[in-house]
């Protein structure tokens, strides 16, 4: 069965790892920083956990489109699956960069007003960046690995020009007009 | 030196770049070509891709291959994002 193992692999790699984040900026952290610097192994913990379960999820596609049998309408929805999830890279490229800013700005108005907190506030941002990125480098990549699944499966694969020598294949590549 | 076989999909990625990533994906195979274990290739396996490798980069297009026989590689897709930068310099302290 194929369509139930894409839904969970869009559930899964949509999953909103902004929620590692929130919450940067705020009062709260600020406190929690100090006084339970453990939060930060929540978060890398949880991209752990997210990381092995995604992957999971990617060889079960893997291993369900290789069972087959395969129908028109599971490619159509393997397209689907990646054009929606190279959206949400666009989406979470966006607000990784809003709230690299937002959490920037405040740290600046901490070191002003205590600097002993914007210290503990510093390096928990840092980890906590640190997991979110480490997160969506293991989401661009299982995207890629869908791509590499869906080329598999198109009815031309397998149908290119074979390149022995690099200079064929450098003047080739050249000709190819956008 | 492989074999390389240019699929239908990666022409249609191919196709899909400006002509600087054009050329610069073309000179990674070329690379790849005269020398798959040159390190500025970044060359590894693709995670959950059985048989798929990847030639990587930070900060340009990636390049999908999958190993078809020892001498041949199919190169089946490329493409890049302008955050991975950003993510690998935050992650690279990580691990």
């Amino acid at each position: 069965m194929i369509e139930p193992v894409i839904l969970e692999v869009m559930h899964r790699l949509n999953e909103p790892v902004p929620a590692l984040v929130q919450g940067l900026g705020s009062a709260s952290l600020v406190r929690s920083a100090r006084t339970r610097p453990g939060r930060t192994e929540t978060s890398s913990r949880w991209v752990d956990h997210w990381t092995k379960r995604a992957q999971d999820q990617v060889d079960a596609l893997v291993r369900a489109y290789a069972a087959g049998p395969i129908e028109a309408d599971h490619l159509a929805q393997l397209d689907r699956l990646i054009a929606l999830l190279d959206a949400g890279t666009d989406e979470t490229s966006k607000t990784y960069r809003r709230y690299e800013k937002l959490t920037k700005g405040f740290l600046k108005q901490l070191r002003a007003s205590a600097p002993a907190d914007a210290a503990a506030f510093a390096a928990q941002r840092d980890r906590i960046f640190g997991d979110w990125a480490r997160a969506a480098l293991v989401r661009s990549e299982l995207i890629l690995a869908l791509r590499a699944l869906r080329a598999r499966y198109r009815p031309d694969a397998g149908t290119g020009d074979i390149f022995d020598n690099p200079d064929d294949l450098t003047a080739y590549l050249r000709g190819v007009a956008a | 030196m492989p074999a390389i076989r240019l699929d239908p999909s990666f022409l249609l990625a191919f196709k899909g770049l400006s002509k600087s990533r054009r050329e610069w994906v073309a000179a990674r195979l070329r690379l790849f070509q005269i020398d798959p274990s040159d390190k500025a290739l970044r060359f590894r396996a693709l995670r959950c891709a059985p048989g798929h490798f990847l030639i990587d980069s930070v900060r340009y297009d990636r390049i999908i291959l999958r190993r078809e026989t020892d001498d041949l590689y199919a190169v089946v897709d490329c493409g890049g994002h302008d955050i991975i930068d950003a993510w690998e310099a935050r992650a690279g302290d990580e691990r």
